[in-house]
């Protein structure tokens, strides 16, 4: 009696616990079917393209992203391998007419280097992050973090889609690569051609979380900021013989972090292609209002020529006079670009300069692709 | 003095030619129109006559809304169909090949190539069905369920235009 007793208060104890773990578990089953189901819908109508992402219409999203690898063999440093770049795109239509757009960008993530095998200057970091509203058809709003639209390089400067692995100096040092402020942009059709405009106001020492610490690219510039702290500034764009050839005007006023006083910047830019041949320029006047006399101008030439095939030979010269400088800086590169895809690109290039200090001559290679 | 005969023979001959030619001109119009390729849009679409500089800015992705506000949404064919090459030539003066390079730098910016589908009935369909939608069919395949905004005349590669 007292054993049935016993059993029956074990059941009546237990089996509330079991009716509740049996509740749980069907919880949780039920969850994983919608979890399951929610992502068979997201992943409804998924598509990826080599070279063009993968796209998610049924939550409006695009995923992207570019790789790069170089190596580099430069006078007195050691010859070293980099996974140089990982970019990843995330673009997102929440609503007609709006994009949410933002690249996320780990650097030198891996390093085989005189340290041996490391990640000892890996960074991640935000490297694009905005809002785009398209309020006409002449006219989209952008709001964020963005590329600075002065000359042509600096907006379109992923490995992949650049000729040479090194950029052209005038095209880093001039002002700073990012905007952080809101920017209106459009396009506005001629006869035959077509205006390209955009105009903005950057308030980077409000926004920027980390003023003052972006680095430059492929240079070794120490002292210097390539972080805005505020500016206005814009650029137009004139595309022309069946957009064949482009000719751009930017002008920039602007004062950095860490900088030397006001600046003003004005930019000639210029591309013409024609039969797959391409040459391209830029050029740059930088005034520095606070110290007269410590003004800065380059540019540079480039030309692309087919060899065979996607193999095509460039060569490039540039000159770049600083008042920032110790002294002036000549430099030649010739280098080949193979590209068997559009979306992947091989370089080997070999540069000579005077400007050893900021980048020592010798050969760079590369291999990039777009995902 | 002209001899009555010689002039009635010389009347004779306009009239006839005149003849020939009211009657060839018409003829002339249609063949040439068969040349066409005529870009649909959605029937809400309220621009007619568009120029070329205007399509290319919509086919470029650079315009992104129409006039209402209405996002647009370019369509193009398969890159290899014959009537997407004409229409990339007529209004880029490049074979959808030779702008991959443009797309390229538009993906850098976040922005994807026009939507793509398979034949020019199924474009005729999405155009229809999709406000915003804008794309090109065969001046034989077009009906009335979009609306023309523009042609553009192909001077080579007409065969591009033989309706499915």
């Amino acid at each position: 009696m007292v054993c049935e007793d016993a059993i029956t208060m074990k059941r009546t104890t237990h089996a509330p616990r079991r009716a509740v773990l049996m509740r749980a578990v069907a919880l949780c089953a039920l969850c994983l079917v919608q979890l399951h189901a929610q992502a068979f819908d997201a992943l409804a109508g998924a598509s990826y393209e080599f070279g063009r992402g993968l796209t998610l219409p049924a939550l409006n999203l695009e995923l992207r992203g570019y790789t790069t690898l170089h190596v580099e063999d430069l006078e007195g440093e050691a010859a070293n391998a980099q996974w140089h770049d990982l970019s990843l795109f995330a673009i997102w239509s929440p609503a007609p007419g709006w994009q949410l757009f933002s690249e996320i960008e780990g650097e030198e993530l891996l390093a085989d280097d005189h340290r041996g095998l490391n990640t000892d200057d890996a960074t991640v970091e935000i490297e694009r992050l905005y809002l785009d509203h398209a309020v006409s058809s002449r006219a989209t709003v952008r709001a964020g973090r963005f590329l600075t639209p002065f000359g042509r390089w600096n907006q379109i400067h992923a490995d992949p889609l650049v000729w040479t692995v090194t950029r052209p100096l005038v095209t880093v040092i001039t002002l700073p690569d990012h905007v952080t402020g809101v920017m209106v942009y459009g396009s506005v059709p001629l006869t035959h051609d077509s205006i390209e405009y955009s105009a903005y106001v950057d308030a980077s020492s409000e926004f920027d979380p980390h003023p003052g610490r972006a680095p430059f690219e492929d240079y070794h510039l120490p002292g210097l900021s390539n972080d805005m702290e505020h500016a206005v500034g814009g650029q137009l764009r004139y595309h022309f013989l069946d957009e064949r050839a482009q000719l751009g005007v930017s002008y920039a006023s602007f004062v950095v972090e860490r900088g030397r006083g006001h600046h003003h910047a004005v930019g000639l830019d210029g591309l013409y292609t024609w039969h797959r041949y391409e040459l391209s320029s830029e050029l740059t006047y930088r005034a520095n209002v606070a110290q007269p006399g410590r003004d800065d101008w380059g540019g540079f030439v480039q030309l692309v020529a087919p060899l065979v095939q996607q193999l095509y030979a460039v060569g490039r010269v540039e000159y770049y006079s600083s008042g920032v400088l110790l002294e002036d800086a000549r430099r030649g590169t010739v280098g080949l670009t193979w590209r068997p895809l559009p979306a992947l690109s091989f370089k080997f290039e070999y540069h000579d300069g005077t400007d050893k200090g900021l980048l020592p001559d010798g050969i760079e290679l590369s291999c990039g692709v777009l995902f | 003095m002209t001899n009555p005969t010689i002039r009635t023979a010389w009347r004779r001959c306009a009239w006839l030619c005149g003849a020939l030619l009211s009657l060839a001109l018409p003829a002339a119009q249609a063949l040439d129109a068969a040349q066409d390729i005529v870009v649909i849009a959605h029937s809400d679409f309220d621009q007619r006559g568009m120029t070329p500089a205007e399509l290319a800015l919509i086919f470029r992705r650079t315009e992104l809304v129409d006039a209402r506000g209405v996002v647009l949404v370019p369509v193009n064919l398969p890159g290899t169909h014959a009537l997407r090459v004409a229409f990339s030539r007529a209004l880029f003066k490049q074979s959808p090949g030779d702008m991959e390079a443009y797309w390229n730098e538009r993906y850098f910016h976040g922005v994807a190539p026009p939507h793509v589908v398979t034949s020019v009935e199924a474009m005729l369909r999405f155009v229809a069905s999709t406000d915003g939608a804008i794309g090109y069919v065969p001046a034989c395949a077009v009906d009335e369920r979009v609306r023309v905004v523009a042609r553009l005349h192909l001077r080579e590669g007409a065969e591009a235009l033989r309706c499915e």
